[in-house]
């Protein structure tokens, strides 16, 4: 356990470090597989299989904010299909634009829910959306997520049915445009079910992990991923959506232990040393439960500095064991550049003298500049 | 000559700059009033196209029987219904976006709280200076 703890200090000192470089490319890698995943399922249109065209995309994302990504992927995606079909393209065009006026307005951070979520069904782990988000979100990421939900099988239906929606043989628009509705959206039984699995989902992961009981993120994922998987089995019993029994199964499994080691970098306590307090001020009694965060110390690199001036001596007097005993007789020649080169090393030479290792912390600032340049820097530092 | 507790002040000033303070100093540049009724007027224009569009594809949707009803319709009756759906949801709009952003507006000035007590006293540092010289 100390050795993980100790990988995640050192990950998280190099991203503290060099997350100037580290967020770009990550949303440089989100962007490119997202619009590959695009691509792969709804390709119709082929100059958007332009890998050019999806650097170029993925690279703008890389250092505009996050929603962009969003709007590029929604672009991407209304083009595939209305290569495919117009009607179609019109109907996900009115839906995307009905979440970013109806809820994104309101709360646009929450957008890029709806991202992650096709993105990771595409990768066969979707599960992993609705615990993450009731451990770290607050119940209202249910909307976001259940858009996603209702974004990824639209796509899975204009995928499965792209032959059938390319070739709808109605008499005029106008029926074509039913045709669409009826089966895109409202007759979408899966996509209800597995939005409704998903939102009671983290709902309850919330509740739970909000609980004043040892190991509450620990239980709120277990039970989180029961419940969804159950809700799923329950509405392919009620509705014969024709989900794997297994698919669900090992899936709920494996979005669990994904879950579990992101709740080792976001949160892990140690409950072995909870305390509980009382104490009372003028108003109120209190009645508090302080558990620790795992933490370790990462060890520090300790360089030991070579006086110099001794090294000088030291070598000096290494040679003059090595040279001819006549030349050892004179040891005034062979001390003074010893004491010719002692001023220019008195600055590196001063902090040796004390304990011979670099001291830490010595300037009373470093622990101040340290918290300064620290990502998550608080207005609380800033107050007197 | 440098002066450590100002560069302190200062460094700390522009982290809050960097991060927190780019959501919160825009929206404390509004005035109350000013802020929640921009965003108010915004929500209520983005709700009235999200209408607009839920209208036309059931128009769109149910054009051949529109078309076939359409000497059988009430029409002013339809209007006065379509009317009373558009203005719950627009008042369920404008409330809400009322209230929250009133909240973040609050906020914003609650976390500003700090940088203002730094600027004060950045601006005291350099009186002092000027006094001195």
């Amino acid at each position: 356990m100390t050795a993980l703890l100790e990988v995640r200090e050192h990950l998280k000192n190099f991203y503290s470090r060099f997350d100037v470089y580290i967020i770009p490319v990550l949303k440089f890698a989100l962007a490119l597989i997202t619009f590959m995943l695009i691509n792969k399922n709804l390709g119709f249109m082929a100059r958007l299989q332009n890998k050019g065209v999806l650097m170029i995309a993925a690279l703008l994302c890389s250092f505009l904010p996050a929603n962009v990504m969003v709007v590029f992927a929604a672009a991407f995606i209304v083009l595939n299909i209305y290569a495919l079909s117009m009607e179609c393209a019109i109907v996900v065009f009115a839906l995307f634009m009905l979440m970013a006026l109806l809820y994104f307005r309101f709360s646009p951070s929450d957008a890029l829910a709806v991202l992650l979520t096709p993105v990771c069904f595409m990768l066969h782990i979707p599960y992993v959306v609705p615990l993450v988000c009731g451990l770290v979100c607050t119940p209202l990421s249910a909307i976001s997520v259940g858009c996603g939900v209702a974004v990824y099988y639209v796509l899975d239906y204009v995928r499965v049915n792209s032959s059938v929606l390319g070739n709808i043989e109605a008499e005029s628009a106008v029926q074509k445009f039913k045709y669409v509705i009826d089966n895109l959206l409202m007759g979408n039984r899966s996509m209800v079910a597995t939005a409704a699995a998903f939102a009671v989902t983290i709902i309850l992961v919330y509740i739970i992990r909000r609980l004043s009981v040892d190991h509450s993120w620990t239980i709120a994922t277990v039970v989180g991923a029961i419940s969804c998987v159950v809700i799923v089995l329950v509405g392919d019993m009620t509705f014969d959506l024709g989900v794997s029994l297994s698919g669900v199964v090992f899936g709920g499994l494996v979005s669990a232990i994904i879950t579990f080691v992101l709740q080792f970098f976001i949160l892990s306590l140690d409950y072995s040393r909870t305390e509980h307090l009382q104490f009372e001020d003028d108003e109120y009694y209190y009645y508090v439960k302080a558990v620790p965060k795992m933490t370790v110390a990462t060890p520090e690199k300790k360089v030991k500095h070579i006086n110099s001036q001794k090294k000088n001596v030291s070598s000096e007097r290494t040679t003059s064991r090595n040279v001819s005993p006549d030349r050892a007789k004179t040891p005034v020649r062979t001390a003074r550049p010893a004491s010719a080169a002692k001023p220019a090393a008195k600055p590196a030479a001063r902090p040796v003298g004390t304990a011979g290792t670099v001291p830490q912390n010595t300037n009373p600032n470093a622990e101040g500049w340290r918290r300064l340049n620290s990502p998550t820097q608080s207005i609380g530092g800033i107050d007197d | 000559m440098l002066d450590e507790n100002r560069i302190k002040t200062m460094t700390r000033m522009a982290s809050y700059e960097e991060n927190e303070g780019r959501k919160t100093i825009p929206i404390a540049s509004f005035f109350r009033g000013d802020y929640i009724s921009l965003h108010v007027v915004i929500t209520v224009l983005g709700a009235t196209i999200a209408f607009a569009i839920v209208i036309g594809m059931y128009v769109y949707y149910n054009m051949e029987t529109l078309i076939a009803d359409v000497y059988k319709l009430d029409l002013i009756t339809v209007g006065k219904q379509i009317l009373k759906v558009y203005g719950i949801l627009i008042g369920v709009y404008a409330v809400l976006s009322y209230i929250i952003y009133s909240i973040r507006y609050d906020r914003a000035w609650k976390s500003l709280h700090g940088y203002n007590n730094a600027l004060k006293k950045l601006a005291k540092m350099y009186d002092d200076d000027s006094d001195e010289d």
